[in-house]
């Protein structure tokens, strides 16, 4: 897996960024009721993590799918007892995601989350705004674009560009779920308790910084 | 820069939720005439991009009776090979839309349409460009590069191998905007391409997709489409499907 790691001085070594993961109703990317109910947030700066945010929140209305409930372990007593104000929430989520100082890194985010987190301006009444969408990397497709063999190239492809193409890709027999990726690199974490937001985020922040990261030359 | 909006029937299975239904007044709910649209809207020339030419007699009987000029366009995708018929082959198709100029330019059309429908059928119609250029005149034909699926977009954004050879034929290109983050990575690259190749000005068109009326028929439209997609409202499994100003509203809104 590590065959063409890139050895010297890395750009994410000291650079600010963000992991994020967002947990919602369903898997509709357009339909104002799939509203995110979580943001788990990762600040880090390097590999060193500055804060976190595990951000609950408390719609006035949230009408959440069996299956997604049971998936992400959704928890209504929990969301009563310890859920934010929706509004309060994008403040916090949009104050690293429109600081251009960070980069945005998530797994599958440019085909899901950043839909998720436009439903949610959408809901406080807010503009779309995708202005930050040069800066995000998503894991998905760089591990899609390493496994199928199709390298990122500074020279010759726009990084952006190139995560939608090769983050559009299906395989047969290749695997790039967070917790095939997880597993494979061995890491150890409680593989249980995924698919809820500050958790995968941990898991990525490791997948990240041992692997993802030394194929992204910026 | 005008913006036209493009119209889809339903005709275009699974594409679109307006009809051609001779209809001159929009009912509340009810399937929306693009008959309708015009009558409401005081629109004088409807544009139809539809996926196949069912539709053609009821647009053109349409236009004629409510005094529309009306330009019809089908849709297709170009292919590397007509003959190629392999999953190999799918990585060069492409969209776009001919249009006719005349009435003269109905039979040209229709044997397009049949070739593609025939022999280049493959999962979808498909025509290869040395194919399309034996049965074009383009003085009863236009071809408009689809901004969406266009060979710009699948090159850069769905890794596919599009080469395209437009000489000789009359060509356009077009330029949307409907909220998706990746929009503008498309148009600068068709931007770029223009510039490249020395395209007029006059042959980039700003255009507004329509596939329905309000921006909240969307979720109708959505249940359509994941219907068609063999799948459901809550996991659609539709990529990008993440905007509702696909509608004739976000283009009275501009």
């Amino acid at each position: 897996m590590n065959d063409d790691l890139i050895k010297e001085p890395n750009f994410w070594d000291i650079q600010k960024v963000i992991i994020w993961d967002g947990e919602s109703c369903n898997l509709n990317l357009v339909d104002l009721d799939n509203k995110p109910w979580n943001w788990g947030i990762l600040v880090c700066e390097g590999e060193k993590i500055i804060k976190e945010h595990n951000l609950l929140i408390k719609w006035p209305e949230l009408k959440i799918s069996k299956q997604a409930a049971q998936i992400t372990r959704f928890d209504p007593d929990l969301i009563q007892r310890k859920g934010i104000d929706p509004l309060i929430a994008l403040d916090i989520l949009d104050s690293y995601i429109y600081d251009e100082s960070y980069w945005l890194i998530g797994h599958n985010i440019l085909f899901f989350d950043v839909y998720l987190h436009n439903i949610h301006r959408l809901n406080c009444n807010k503009k779309s705004d995708y202005s930050y969408i040069n800066r995000i990397i998503d894991t998905n497709s760089l591990a899609k674009g390493i496994k199928n063999s199709i390298k990122y190239n500074k020279k010759t492809d726009n990084l952006l560009a190139y995560q939608y193409k090769v983050g559009g890709i299906r395989t047969k027999g290749i695997k790039t779920n967070l917790t095939f990726l997880g597993k494979e690199l061995e890491i150890d974490v409680d593989y249980n308790n995924l698919h809820q937001g500050i958790n995968d985020c941990f898991l990525l922040k490791d997948i990240w910084n041992k692997w993802l990261k030394y194929h992204v030359v910026i | 820069m005008n913006l036209i909006p493009l119209f889809k029937s339903h005709y275009s299975i699974g594409r679109s939720i307006l009809t051609l239904d001779e209809e001159e007044e929009i009912k509340e709910n009810s399937t929306v005439s693009i008959f309708a649209i015009a009558k409401t809207h005081q629109l004088e020339e409807i544009y139809l991009a539809d996926s196949s030419m069912s539709g053609f007699v009821k647009f053109y009987n349409g236009c004629k009776k409510y005094k529309l000029s009306g330009l019809f366009g089908l849709e297709l995708k170009i292919t590397d090979n007509i003959e190629k018929k392999d999953e190999e082959s799918l990585i060069s198709d492409y969209k776009i839309t001919i249009f006719l100029k005349n009435s003269d330019g109905y039979s040209k059309l229709l044997k397009i349409f049949k070739k593609a429908f025939t022999e280049g059928f493959y999962y979808y119609p498909r025509i290869d460009i040395k194919t399309l250029k034996s049965l074009w005149n383009n003085e009863n034909l236009l071809l408009l590069n689809n901004f969406y699926d266009g060979f710009l977009h699948v090159n850069l954004l769905q890794n596919g191998a599009a080469i395209p050879d437009f000489s000789g034929i009359d060509t356009y290109f077009s330029i949307t905007k409907h909220n998706l983050p990746f929009d503008f990575l498309i148009e600068n690259a068709i931007l770029g391409y223009c510039k490249g190749n020395k395209v007029e000005e006059k042959r980039i068109l700003n255009i507004h997709n329509v596939y329905y009326y309000k921006n909240r028929d969307v979720k109708p439209f959505l249940v359509f489409r994941a219907i068609n997609n063999r799948s459901t409202f809550h996991k659609p499994q539709l990529e990008h499907f993440s905007s509702n100003l696909f509608s004739f509203e976000a283009w009275l809104n501009r």
